[in-house]
């Protein structure tokens, strides 16, 4: 999302404008950490598929 | 706090903000683990739409966008906005608060004196009501160099502007004064939404006080076409004009016309934007407004019809609850289905002074079909659509006057051949001897016509059902009568075979018909034509056949035979 880039003050000026930056920053930030969270998950769930297909392979061994 | 903007810029923000949200709304997840993510893409959607889209708007329908021609502001380099208050035009000029300080002193001296003003204005007018001389009132000349002074601080100081605005629904001068100088259009824009929404109809001002106040108001904006369609769009205001009958009627109807038919004639891709209003007033038609709407709108609609029916009757595809599609423009409108749209006509048809200009868009809408399809009549879908709007006119036309008035001036425009007016931008031989619209020319002659013909006494004569009838027998005349004045589309039409002498005899018949005055007799006089052809002329007998079986002319014919014309 680069709204910003294309709604700056050479765009537009004024009370209103200035109010829908700042609520479109903050919007980009949450984004932003919402993001940065799903990767985060994402990388927990890989960590957890790791460590579940070595229990599977060492039971197989075992197994086998 | 400094205001302005750059258009191209804004159109480019918009264009992405639109398609952010677009984007935004197409993205979705069922998984547990994605629920805070997707919550934020549907605020931040939601926050583009309710905040950025609506601000964004606001400015592209404003004037400043209709009037700035090029940016001055890319060659501005850095250099702030308010640096060029100078250079830049009043309307575009940084406002706020701060763009010009009003003296606190200079603010109070003029609203003191619009306030006395005011109450000398209001104890003329009583006095007027009541018969005697207006003593005290103010002069012509202290009310236009109060107008004067007001005007040139509602340019410099937003502030001032917006607090006259305000005032205008109490003190009723601020709207008559839009008469006596030379204001900005977006604030007698301002002004007109403010008074016609809420305190109209519904409040407990001084009616017709506050209507001429209004009426002023919509005056001053009549010459701004597009300042107009943008105050139409307002729903509440378009509704405030189509239910409040105290407005004055020429105002309403000239403002009407101006942004319906004036707007889109300036620039057609705002069809859609006229289309928009129709569409809420034909809603408006089939609810609070059932009963009817005022004079001035209804003739406003008429009026503008010329503009629409080129795009109009073609969507009308059949009756009942099929809806009517206007996809002459994108995305295409629904307007309502075809029921709704008779209720339209029907509350238009009501009032007595849009009658004759129907009339006069149907004969002309004739006319226009008939050179523009030349030869190929009997092969395109023109012809029938032609037949259904007159078929919708006919329903739309319970009572008997209203069909005898417009039939009249069916006739009427019929004898004058006035042809080539539909679509946008057509025929300015009408508009020339004269200033105004196209279509406020065909509605002035048609009222003149009409009441020519109301004057001699004839409407006690004829039946009801008219309408169709008489739309019947304008496409036979006009069927036979274009070819015989273009030899060029013979040849198409499948009418080589008809000699000089039989189309000689053609246009003698029709010269007969277009003299005669009296309905009867003209009916009978076709019904001779139709006659001679059938029997003589067997080239065009099978023309004239052929384009009588296409839908909606058929039922044109049954609809004449039933009112007795045959």
């Amino acid at each position: 999302m680069h709204l910003d880039r294309y709604g700056d003050v050479d765009t537009w000026r004024g009370s209103r404008p200035e109010l829908c930056r700042a609520t479109l920053a903050a919007n980009q930030h949450q984004l932003h950490s919402a993001a940065d969270e799903l990767r985060s998950i994402a990388y927990r769930f890989e960590q957890q598929a790791q460590e579940l297909e070595a229990v599977a392979r060492s039971q197989i061994g075992v197994a086998g | 706090m400094e205001v302005g903007y750059e258009p191209s810029r804004i159109h480019e923000l918009s264009r992405r903000t639109q398609e952010a949200v677009d984007r935004l709304g197409g993205l979705t997840s069922s998984d547990p683990a994605a629920a805070n993510a997707i919550r934020t893409l549907r605020l931040t959607r939601a926050n583009l739409e309710d905040h950025w889209m609506p601000a964004l708007r606001e400015i592209e329908r404003s004037d400043t966008m209709l009037r700035w021609r090029a940016s001055r502001l890319s060659a501005s380099g850095s250099l702030p906005l308010n640096v060029l208050s100078g250079s830049l035009p009043d309307h575009l000029r940084p406002g706020g608060a701060g763009a010009v300080a009003m003296p606190t002193k200079r603010r109070d001296q003029l609203l003191r004196r619009l306030d006395f003003f005011d109450r000398k204005a209001k104890s003329g007018d009583a006095a007027l009501r009541e018969g005697t001389a207006p003593v005290g009132a103010p002069t012509d000349g202290e009310l236009a160099d109060l107008g004067r002074q007001l005007a040139l601080w509602v340019r410099r100081n937003d502030r001032f502007a917006h607090e006259l605005v305000e005032l205008s629904v109490s003190n009723l001068l601020v709207g008559r004064l839009l008469a006596e100088a030379s204001f900005p259009a977006s604030f007698a824009w301002d002004v007109a939404r403010r008074m016609a929404v809420p305190n109209g109809p519904d409040s407990h001002v001084d009616h017709d006080r506050y209507a001429l106040s209004l009426s002023t108001a919509l005056a001053s904006l009549t010459d701004d076409s597009a300042a107009c369609l943008d105050l139409l769009l307002d729903q509440p205001t378009a509704y405030a004009l189509a239910s409040w009958d105290a407005l004055n009627t020429a105002i309403v109807s000239e403002f009407a016309v101006s942004g319906l038919y004036g707007a889109v004639d300036a620039d057609p891709d705002r069809l859609a934007d006229g289309y928009s209003v129709l569409r809420f007033l034909t809603r408006a038609t089939n609810g609070p407004l059932d009963g009817g709407m005022s004079a001035g709108m209804a003739l406003g609609i008429a009026a503008s019809l010329p503009g629409y029916l080129d795009t109009l009757a073609p969507a009308i595809e059949q009756e009942g609850a099929t809806p009517v599609v206007i996809r002459a423009v994108s995305p295409s409108i629904e307007l309502g289905t075809y029921d709704d749209l008779v209720d339209l006509f029907g509350a238009v048809i009501r009032s007595p002074e849009a009658q004759p200009a129907i009339g006069t868009a149907l004969a002309a809408y004739t006319f226009e079909t008939f050179e523009r399809v030349a030869g190929d009549a009997t092969r395109r879908p023109d012809v029938s659509h032609l037949a259904d709007f007159a078929d919708l006119i006919g329903d739309a036309s319970s009572a008997e006057q209203a069909e005898l008035v417009i039939t009249a001036a069916i006739d009427e425009a019929r004898h004058r051949h006035l042809d080539g007016l539909i679509g946008f931008g057509t025929n300015v031989a009408l508009l020339a001897g004269g200033a105004g619209s196209v279509a406020r020319s065909i509605a002035g002659r048609a009222v003149q016509a009409a009441t020519r013909w109301r004057d001699d006494g004839e409407p006690h004569r004829l039946p009801e059902g008219r309408i169709p009838a008489q739309a019947y027998d304008l496409i036979t005349v006009a069927a036979v009568s274009v070819p015989a004045s273009n030899p060029s589309m013979r040849h198409d039409a499948g009418l080589d075979d008809v000699t000089a002498t039989e189309w000689a005899e053609v246009t003698r018949h029709v010269d007969v018909i277009e003299q005669l005055d009296d309905p009867h007799s003209r009916m009978l006089a076709v019904g001779d034509l139709d006659h001679w052809i059938d029997t003589s002329v067997p080239a065009l007998a099978a023309y004239l056949l052929e384009l009588r079986k296409m839908p909606g002319v058929s039922e044109l014919k049954e609809r004449r035979a039933a009112a007795g014309a045959d």
